[in-house]
């Protein structure tokens, strides 16, 4: 019984691992809370809905991820186009950062909202055996796929901040974006690289919240949430703390729920973050905290 | 007058007092919050579920919500305005979101998601409406144009050198702080005495969210720009109630309004529609008297 | 020498490995003039920013008017009567010319925010106070024709100016000036001293420290120079003994425009 609480909980915390990194990595390099990414996750579980469901056979799931990501990939490209672009060529105060990534939240939402209503659609059935047993314990299938790729991405991340000359580059902006400047680092690049980023990890969360939680417009923002203060509970200048903060959310929201109840749970886990936010703000990992001078 | 144009008027009064606090706050101090729907939660339910199952005059349970949202801003503050401004806006989401789960975990008393209803009537309540807003108009004016309002101004465009005049800056937020978001109790309670219902989802931060457009809109540096904003913005559902896209009134509509006419203005005349300007008796005097000028000058050369 | 109103002696402040200032001593007494010179990355703004409390030094002692303020926080030295500009004019862009030097002011301006939001007399009071002080400082330096204005409206010169007159507006005991003629032409330049010098006999008890690249300013300016080189202070004394020093010309003068 425990050990079931225990996976559900890994694999619940590992989609908000998708969303905290998705939401870090924006915020640690570009310096700016990206809300907009709970519109486009939410985007993106329409999409994979629609994509799954337009081919009969259904496509391998594999296939439905990988487009998803790509599509959220080019919608976050499109909103920093659009939102963000503008502000930063003009150098403009910080403060319209946070107006229109909420803007852009609250447009996608409405957007979905009039166009699918607030109808659930849930997902069609995914995979031919839903579970699987190894020994005496039943594994859902679904939650072991959603494990399974979101190590593979995250992986595949970690090694591409800390082994590749892209992910240096990165780094390095992320310490200090006017230094890397006058040093040759091409911003619009990495700007490029790390939208890319958080629209593949938008993607692909999109998915699995669709299917874990159904299809609906404001499944994203309702997630981006907890996946955001994981984040920050993680450290903000830490994306490996992110991932850790993440799923022990993931776990404690799962046993907080099986013990005493959703409702309970969610003013809990609301509690223990604005609590971790006053006692420790710099998260477990974390450095810049403070407005710097 | 109907029934329904005294709603509307009292309607528009409200977001209009919440977006002068919210001037405040974000305008004057540079304080980006999107927790002052949760105030107004706070403030209703206080008010009314305390009344109900204590049998106390509404009144009397109103000012102990005004205390709780001064107490309970004070909390929030201490802590988070140290911080940079990207925590306290997300922690403020959070505060958001939680006085929304709160609300639904006390469904006992609060009805939860169903709604708290059989609020009472209040009589005159257009005249209390516009009485506090001209008395929150007034407050805001006059925090301005004192030296709150110049420290303040300061340190929102720059803390260090604010604070290398002896600005005490952390403290000054924190004041300000709370005075928005008392304000935006008041505004609750009085949401509540207009809709007779309440309900949680008219409190998250998507609700905030709305507010902080109308303030962006017309200028956060301009009161009347907040002002007038809020109120053109509020009414603009209303005029296009009767045209229809897709089969649904256009009033369906209205926060994807909200938010493309937000994005446009960011992007081609991001200071807000007024700007730095305040519209005062004298601008509009003067509107008048090159008017008058410009007619005058019109006759005589016809002569 | 006379009691000095600000001193300092073994300062030292690192970043992260990398040593900005080490050992720096100074005094300066009321009514004087002294510069800080040195190439770029001397670590003399960072001498600033840690007397002005910006930044907690690794080492040393400062005194200011007396008294160790090397637990007092930015807000309660400048309290204190320590002013200060910046490399960059920082005038705060949402305030005109009046309300940026009325702004020095004002958190000395004694009434409480009640008073303020409801129009007591005490506020009015204070008020009138506070504009009067702010007018008197911008027309005894001759800037009061642009208090109406806004600040991005005046010329690079005259904003300078302004944020020196917004540093003297509540009188204070020292006034430290970072590199208060960059980007200003020879002409300006000239105009800067002539004020500076005007500053020097309006307000007698003042000490002014300078941090300076213009050698020309600092040269007929200061009575007493510090010399900077990678955080050390390499030499100090009058203009004359600096002109002649050779480690000072080797370092430094010969790289002057």
């Amino acid at each position: 019984m425990a050990l079931q609480l225990i996976i559900n909980g890994i694999s619940v915390g590992a989609i908000y691992a998708l969303i905290a990194v998705g939401f870090a990595v924006v915020f640690n390099i570009m310096r700016f809370s990206n809300f907009a990414h709970g519109g486009m996750i939410s985007a993106c579980a329409f999409i994979s809905f629609f994509f799954q469901r337009a081919f009969d056979p259904p496509p391998p799931f594999y296939v439905t991820i990988l487009f998803t990501a790509v599509c959220g990939t080019i919608l976050a490209l499109l909103i920093d186009t659009v939102a963000y672009r503008r502000i930063r060529i003009k150098n403009s105060p910080k403060i319209y950062y946070f107006l229109m990534s909420l803007t852009f939240a609250i447009l996608i939402e409405q957007v979905l909202n009039v166009f699918y209503g607030t109808n659930m659609y849930g997902f069609p059935k995914v995979f031919q055996s839903e579970t699987f047993m190894i020994g005496s314990i039943i594994f859902k299938t679904m939650n072991m796929v959603i494990l399974a790729v979101s190590v593979v991405i995250l992986s595949a991340l970690i090694l591409l901040i800390n082994k590749t000359k892209i992910g240096l580059a990165i780094r390095a902006v992320a310490i200090n974006a006017d230094t890397s400047r006058l040093m040759g680092i091409n911003s619009s690049v990495i700007v490029t690289t790390i939208f890319s980023i958080a629209g593949i990890l938008a993607g692909v969360a999109g998915v699995f919240l669709g299917v874990q939680y159904g299809v609906y417009p404001s499944v994203g923002p309702s997630m981006m949430l907890k996946g955001f203060i994981a984040s920050i509970i993680g450290g903000l200048g830490s994306l490996s703390g992110a991932i850790f903060a993440a799923i022990a959310l993931g776990l404690i929201e799962i046993f907080l729920t099986f013990f005493i109840g959703a409702t309970e749970a969610t003013v809990i886990m609301f509690a223990i973050m604005l609590g971790f936010l006053f006692i420790r703000p710099q998260g477990i990992a974390g450095k810049f905290v403070e407005d710097k001078a | 007058m109907n029934a329904y144009q005294i709603g509307l008027i009292i309607q528009i009064c409200i977001s209009v007092m919440t977006v002068v606090a919210i001037f405040a706050m974000t305008g004057l101090a540079g304080m980006f919050s999107l927790g002052q729907a949760a105030y107004m939660a706070i403030g209703a339910y206080i008010t009314f579920v305390l009344s109900r199952f204590l049998d106390i005059p509404y009144y009397l349970t109103g000012i102990l919500a005004i205390i709780l949202c001064i107490l309970l801003s004070w909390l929030i503050a201490v802590p988070t305005l140290k911080l940079r401004r990207d925590y306290f806006a997300l922690i403020t989401v959070g505060f958001s979101q939680m006085i929304v789960a709160l609300v639904l975990l006390f469904e006992e008393y609060t009805r939860g998601s169903i709604g708290f209803s059989k609020i009472p009537r209040a009589d005159n309540l257009l005249w209390i409406t516009l009485g506090a807003l001209v008395l929150f108009v007034f407050w805001i004016r006059n925090l301005k144009y004192s030296r709150f309002g110049r420290m303040a101004i300061a340190l929102k465009n720059d803390e260090i050198a604010a604070q290398s005049f002896g600005i005490d800056v952390y403290h000054l937020k924190i004041k300000i702080y709370i005075l928005a978001s008392a304000i935006a109790g008041f505004a609750g309670i009085l949401m509540a005495l207009r809709n007779r219902v309440i309900t949680p989802d008219s409190f998250g931060w998507a609700h905030s969210s709305e507010m902080q457009i109308f303030l962006f809109f017309g200028g956060t540096n301009s009161l009347t720009g907040a002002i007038l904003s809020a109120a053109s913005l509020k009414l603009l559902p209303e005029l296009i109630r009767d045209i229809t896209l897709f089969g649904t009134s256009m009033q369906e509509y209205r926060t994807i309004i909200y938010a493309v006419l937000i994005i446009l203005v960011i992007n081609f005349r991001p200071q807000g529609i007024l700007g730095e300007k305040e519209i005062t008796f004298k601008w509009v005097g003067n509107l008048i008297n090159r008017f008058k000028k410009s007619t005058v000058t019109e006759k005589e050369s016809y002569d | 020498m006379t009691d000095a109103i600000l001193k300092t002696k073994g300062l030292s402040k690192a970043f992260g490995g990398v040593c900005a200032v080490k050992d720096f001593t100074m005094e300066i007494s009321p009514g004087t003039i002294r510069g800080i010179i040195g190439p770029n990355g001397a670590g003399k703004t960072t001498i600033f920013n840690v007397l002005s409390r910006i930044n907690i030094e690794d080492e040393g002692i400062i005194e200011f008017d007396g008294q160790d303020v090397t637990r007092k926080s930015q807000i309660e030295v400048a309290r204190m009567g320590l002013s200060r500009t910046f490399q960059n004019t920082r005038l705060f862009t949402g305030l005109n010319v009046l309300d940026n030097v009325k702004v020095a002011l004002d958190h000395a301006g004694e009434y409480s925010l009640f008073s303020a939001l409801f129009m007591l007399p005490s506020r009015n009071r204070q008020e009138k106070l506070i504009e009067e002080k702010a007018m008197a400082c911008l027309e005894l330096l001759n800037l009061d024709e642009f208090a109406q204005m806004s600040p991005s409206n005046l010329s690079y010169g005259y904003q300078r100016r302004v944020e020196i007159a917004r540093g003297l507006a509540n009188n204070p005991k020292v006034l430290m000036l970072d590199e208060p003629a960059a980007g200003l032409n020879p002409e300006e330049t000239h105009m800067l001293m002539d004020f500076i010098e005007d500053i020097m006999d309006k307000y007698p008890e003042l000490a002014v420290l300078v941090i300076e690249h213009r050698m020309e300013l600092i040269m007929n300016l200061c009575g007493h120079i510090y010399v900077q080189d990678s955080g050390i202070t390499i030499a100090e004394g009058l203009p004359g003994e600096i002109q002649n020093n050779p480690h000072v010309l080797a370092a430094y003068l010969g790289e002057e425009d």
